[in-house]
């Protein structure tokens, strides 16, 4: 699954743009890093291509195996429902559901949460549960029957409720702020696999820049709003904009 | 006993508009303001119906309640979008202009004058008044059980996540302002099927009996209740209507001539305990995980002790009036 941006701006009131894309692809190679300073606009991408932040011009379209959708007019949940979503890079979460039921929301499809429904009781649907227990076994919670409690597994839950959610393509906005280093490990790894067996193409914004090269096949560098360059981490790494605006060198 | 009869099936009135809030508040984050609109509306609308169109009961029901869910799914699109205050300013304006033409349309509603005779739909056993309390207490029953199986739901914890985080809820693929919009139809219609339900009981319809302070009832009671349990607004209706209006109305050894002050103390208590509630049990009651055996022994308890309560407080305070009357008219022979 591919994105493709076309004369994307947001602006806000002030007027000057903080994101300016006249033509992008990002979800050609499986794992993909998007890297820059605070400020550069990556939030604000990764909010106009899941359609949260309505975009001041352009389109964003997506492509799947046989259809490009345009996403312009859809919302929010049509996204989703493509098969698109992001995690968060602010903590956000369900605060009156327990770890199992917000998984088991994400992994409900819409169709099975009717008025019907209530009348003819809803057994439990094996598959979700036996998903949700091989997440809970490989990723442990403090309480893994009750609620997330601290920022760190909030986070954790926010990345494996879009994980359980089977997306065909997921933005990940600073996954790993917050998570201990061997759950960001652990992720990370859970990320490769879903990639290699092609389950999902995935975009992540990080400032672990060692992250980014060891994962990431390829990068892409924002800054003030604007793609300034593009291509493999050796090819990012040496390339002298991005030293100067991002690494301080 | 008509009296209590009558007063009983206001209770189950009462208690089914704080179930339709609670699925509207306390699941989906929808704050309501115009409950009186939506019932005042079926309540009149079925009246008119009947009283000028000499319509059966059910007809009139169904066609208000046809053009009630019209309403409610017209105004849930223009306002479920909005924030949480302007909701409540919206569904305030609706049931004031709901009021308001109640008041002008005179050739329907016959305005202050007010409508009736309106006869109870069911004429078969000479026993009307306790056919419709049955036929009432069916429907909150039926809502009841509908409501403990909706929390357990899939459909319940979809409702539970738009309130707690509309914008999260939709990045994963769910339709929030259609879950909103269906539900709020759903339930504004069924306040105002228990307003049809209402106006046979109350046989005389009037504008003054289509009052903020009865949007403000449901609100109190779902709120000292609990407004996250399935069973939250049926207990502050129990407590608020069923004890302070039902029971020291009817029972309380209150001597005639301090009964006028009964309605005034009755506020003060409504207030006192929902102060009393907010402060030391913000949940209400009962908080969304209380279990039912909990709420039995609890609720036995503090119905006892609010009795007690409530009976020692107004009869010591009419031995107090009855004193200082007493002493007054002393001073005034003397
Ligand atoms: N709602 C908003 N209103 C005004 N400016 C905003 C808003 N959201 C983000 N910005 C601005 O847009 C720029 C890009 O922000 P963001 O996308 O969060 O950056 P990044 O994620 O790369 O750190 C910042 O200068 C930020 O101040
Ligand atoms: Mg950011």
């Amino acid at each position: 699954m591919k994105l493709h941006m076309q004369n994307l701006t947001k602006s806000y009131h002030s007027g000057h743009p903080v994101l300016n894309v006249p033509d992008g692809t990002l979800g050609e190679h499986g794992l993909e890093g998007l890297i820059g300073p605070n400020g550069a606009g990556k939030s604000t991408m990764m909010g106009l291509l899941t359609r949260r932040i309505a975009p001041s011009t352009g389109t964003v379209s997506l492509e799947d195996d046989t259809d490009l959708h345009t996403l312009n007019a859809l919302q929010s949940h049509d996204v989703a429902r493509l098969g698109l979503v992001k995690t968060n890079q602010r903590i956000q979460g369900f605060e009156s559901l327990t770890i199992r039921d917000s998984l088991r929301l994400a992994a409900t499809s819409h169709a099975d949460e009717t008025y019907r429904g209530v009348l003819t009781g809803s057994e439990q649907d094996d598959a979700i549960e036996a998903d949700i227990d091989g997440y809970l076994d490989r990723f442990k919670f403090e309480d893994p029957d009750g609620f997330a409690k601290s920022g760190g597994e909030k986070k954790l839950l926010d990345i494996l409720r879009c994980m359980i959610f089977k997306p065909k393509m997921l933005l990940m906005d600073e996954p790993t702020a917050g998570l201990p280093e061997d759950v960001t490990n652990e992720v990370m790894k859970m990320v490769g696999e879903k990639v290699k067996s092609k389950e999902m193409t995935v975009v992540i914004v990080e400032h672990d820049l060692e992250l980014i090269w060891k994962h990431c096949k390829y990068v892409h560098f924002l800054s003030e709003g604007a793609i300034l360059f593009h291509g493999t981490p050796k090819d990012v790494k040496k390339n002298r904009v991005v030293a100067e605006k991002y690494m301080g060198v | 006993m008509a009296y209590l009869l009558f007063s009983l099936s206001l209770l189950l009135v009462y208690v089914g508009l704080a179930q339709m809030l609670h699925v509207q508040f306390g699941l989906l984050g929808i704050p309501n303001f115009g409950v009186v609109g939506f019932w005042g509306f079926g309540m009149y609308f079925v009246g008119v119906l009947q009283v000028q169109l000499s319509m059966s009961f059910i007809d009139a029901m169904v066609l208000s309640s046809v053009l009630l869910a019209v309403i409610s799914y017209g105004l849930g699109h223009l306002i479920l979008r909005l924030e949480r205050q302007a909701i409540l300013c919206a569904t305030i304006a609706f049931s004031a202009i709901v009021a308001l033409l109640i008041v002008t349309e005179k050739w329907a509603t016959m305005g202050v004058v007010g409508l009736g005779t309106i006869r109870y739909p069911l004429r078969v056993f000479e026993a009307e008044e306790i056919l419709h309390f049955v036929i009432l207490l069916a429907f909150v029953i039926g809502a009841q059980i509908y409501l403990m199986r909706l929390h357990k739901s899939r459909l319940g914890r979809l409702m539970v996540a738009i309130r707690d985080n509309e914008e999260l809820a939709a990045s994963l693929g769910k339709d929030t302002f259609r879950v909103k919009l269906r539900a709020f139809t759903i339930t504004a219609t069924i306040m105002g099927i228990l307003g049809g339900l209402s106006a046979a009981l109350n046989q005389f319809l009037t504008p003054n009996m289509i009052v903020p302070s009865i949007t403000f009832a449901v609100w109190i009671s779902l709120v000292l209740g609990g407004k996250e349990h399935a069973l939250g607004g049926m207990i502050g209706v129990f407590i608020t209507f069923g004890i302070f209006d039902i029971f020291i109305e009817t029972y309380a050894p209150v001597s005639p001539e301090f009964a006028v002050l009964v309605p005034n103390i009755k506020l003060f208590l409504y207030g006192a305990l929902l102060v009393a509630v907010l402060l030391y049990r913000p949940t209400g009651l009962l908080d969304r995980d209380t279990e039912p055996r909990d709420i039995l022994i609890g609720s036995l308890g503090a119905i006892a002790a609010s009795i007690t309560a409530v009976v020692t407080g107004l009869s010591w305070i009419a031995k107090g009036f009855e004193s200082l009357a007493a002493r007054a008219k002393k001073d005034d022979d003397a």
